[in-house]
């Protein structure tokens, strides 16, 4: 279990997230939602070491990880798939996918997850000498969440995989992430794309101005008022569509 | 005459792009450029000049623990000048780095001395003709081979290891070579260690060659060797092979047909090239991005 007890993230004097918690139970998908500036990726930083938290405490599985440098939170099984991708792009796919299995010594396994991720997105095989920044923004993506995926992670931290996507890609990718939460994987997933994110999640917890405003099971927060007028851009009368 | 200076200057060459190495390497991790590095590459002599004393003329031993001893030199120097500093910003550790340098030649001087001290010999020179005109000594030989010999290890190492792809990775983006797992303490630690050895083991093939060591030395052939990072593309491992070997062809050329202005030309080719590619030759992506 990721427990998040009231955490607090500062820039300088610019405090971005004022006390959130949150939690993810083990095999859960859970989404963070919330407008431009909210603080979800801010969240995310905090809890992977990016940018420690200044207040507030990270639990995993009953261990205190609060303010951990980020490398030792990976070796903790946490991963990141960072906003914007952050692919290495001068470097080839295939490695970048071993960046991601950094910390692993197995060899052989480390194979193993190098073939499962060119199952799971066969065009990083086709492209796999090709350096990754001359990839699309969609291969991109993909290359972003095999290379989290190479860290055989038990909770993996998503910060808006389908930001600057063509629908069709975001489609794709969203069934690949479904599919790596059915394996057993824990997600955490920050979207934009409320009614999108809340149509895969389990459970859901929406961010305004550094604080969780609303929680709650994926199917209450579709049909909560307040989400589908700001959120879902619906008017209150409007059938949420299918 | 052609060849001749072609020879001396792919040789000199050769030289400036393994200290340029340890100037690219380190601007690459820590986005600074570390002026110790010509005193490292001093200090690397030093170390070959007493254990060639030592262990009289066997050159791969020395050439091995100097490089080791000037390794730990350069990790020692980050830990004491510029570890503290990691999240200052990059002027303050360069100004950290001209202050080094200046600590290490006054320690050289204080220690050793001010003289010029010859370097033991390790070979008997013996001078080969190349077709009529040419020539070329085993020392020579012996300086071009470990040089290439050296930057092809390098280049194994960074494409090939572990470490040395996490060196790359850090270079491109620190925060996500974190995430990775990497520990920025331990890739910084290596950078030097690698960019210092490499600079150790100039500081021995110079010493060899013109048969002089002295504490002032790391002057001219730093700003050589950063120069030629510079032409080459500061960040980018091959732009330093390639700008060392190009600084040191032309300088050469330029010492036999304008002796007087052999360095200013050295320099004068800098500005131009990095007039038309401010990136430098081999624009490094690091480079690019930041700018
Ligand atoms: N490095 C930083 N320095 C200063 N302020 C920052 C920094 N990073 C984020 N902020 C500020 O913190 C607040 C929260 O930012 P954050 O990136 O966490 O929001 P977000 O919810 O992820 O937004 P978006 O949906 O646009 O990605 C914003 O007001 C932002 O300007
Ligand atoms: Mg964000």
């Amino acid at each position: 279990m990721l427990n998040v007890e009231k955490i607090v993230v500062s820039y300088g004097n610019i405090k971005a997230v004022h006390g959130v918690s949150l939690t993810v139970n083990d095999g859960e998908f859970v989404v963070l939602i919330g407008n431009n500036g909210a603080g979800k990726t801010s969240t995310l930083k905090a809890i992977c070491g990016v940018n420690p938290p200044s207040g507030g405490k990270v639990n995993l599985n009953g261990e205190d990880i609060t303010g951990k440098p980020s490398h030792k939170i990976a070796a903790k099984r946490v991963a990141l798939v960072p906003e914007g991708r952050r692919v290495f792009a001068g470097m080839t796919v295939r490695e970048n996918l071993d960046m991601g299995a950094f910390l692993r010594r197995d060899k052989g396994g480390i194979e193993k997850d190098r073939e499962t991720v060119y199952e799971l997105f066969p065009v990083l095989r086709e492209r796999f000498r090709q350096p990754a920044g001359t990839l699309s923004g969609g291969e991109q993506q993909m290359l972003a969440i095999g290379r989290a995926l190479m860290a055989q992670p038990k909770y993996l931290l998503l910060d808006e995989p389908s930001l600057g996507l063509a629908p069709i890609m975001v489609e794709n990718i969203f069934e690949k992430i479904i599919q790596i939460n059915r394996q057993g994987i824990s997600l955490l997933m920050v979207e934009q794309n409320a009614f999108l994110a809340l149509s895969v999640a389990n459970r859901g917890y929406v961010m305004d101005s550094g604080e969780i405003v609303l929680t709650g099971t994926a199917q209450e927060l579709l049909e909560n008022d307040m989400v589908k007028r700001v959120y879902l851009g619906m008017d209150e009368t409007e059938e949420i569509p299918i | 005459m052609v060849w001749q200076q072609l020879i001396n200057g792919i040789m000199l060459g050769s030289v400036y792009a393994l200290i340029a190495l340890g100037y690219t390497m380190v601007y690459g991790v820590m986005k600074f450029i570390n002026f110790a590095h010509g005193d490292v590459y001093m200090w690397g002599a030093f170390f070959a000049m007493f254990l060639a004393r030592f262990l009289g003329g066997q050159f791969l031993p020395v050439l091995i623990l100097t490089m080791i001893l000037t390794g730990i030199l350069g990790v020692l120097v980050e830990r004491v000048a510029y570890k503290p500093l990691r999240r200052a910003p990059r002027l303050v550790v360069t100004t950290s780095a001209l202050g080094m340098s200046i600590v290490l030649s006054n320690l050289a001087r204080l220690l050793i001395g001010s003289a010029t001290y010859p370097m033991p010999k390790v070979l008997a020179v013996h001078d080969f003709k190349l077709g009529s005109s040419a020539v070329i000594n085993n020392i020579q030989i012996l300086v071009l081979v470990t040089a290439v010999i050296l930057m092809v290890l390098l280049n194994w190492f960074v494409n090939r290891s572990r470490y040395g792809r996490a060196i790359r990775a850090a270079s491109e983006d620190q925060e996500t070579a974190g995430l990775m797992g990497v520990n920025m303490d331990n890739v910084v630690s290596v950078t030097f260690f690698v960019g210092s050895a490499l600079g150790g083991a100039a500081g021995l093939l110079v010493g060899m060659y013109y048969d002089a060591v002295y504490s002032t030395m790391g002057y001219a052939a730093g700003l050589k060797a950063f120069t030629a990072a510079i032409l080459g593309g500061i960040g980018s491992i091959p732009g330093a092979m390639f700008g060392g070997l190009l600084l040191g062809i032309v300088e050469n050329f330029a010492g036999a047909f304008l002796s007087n202005y052999r360095d200013g030309i050295a320099f004068l080719v800098m500005i131009l090239v990095l007039l038309f590619r401010p990136g430098g030759l081999f624009n490094a992506k690091i480079y690019q991005k930041r700018v």
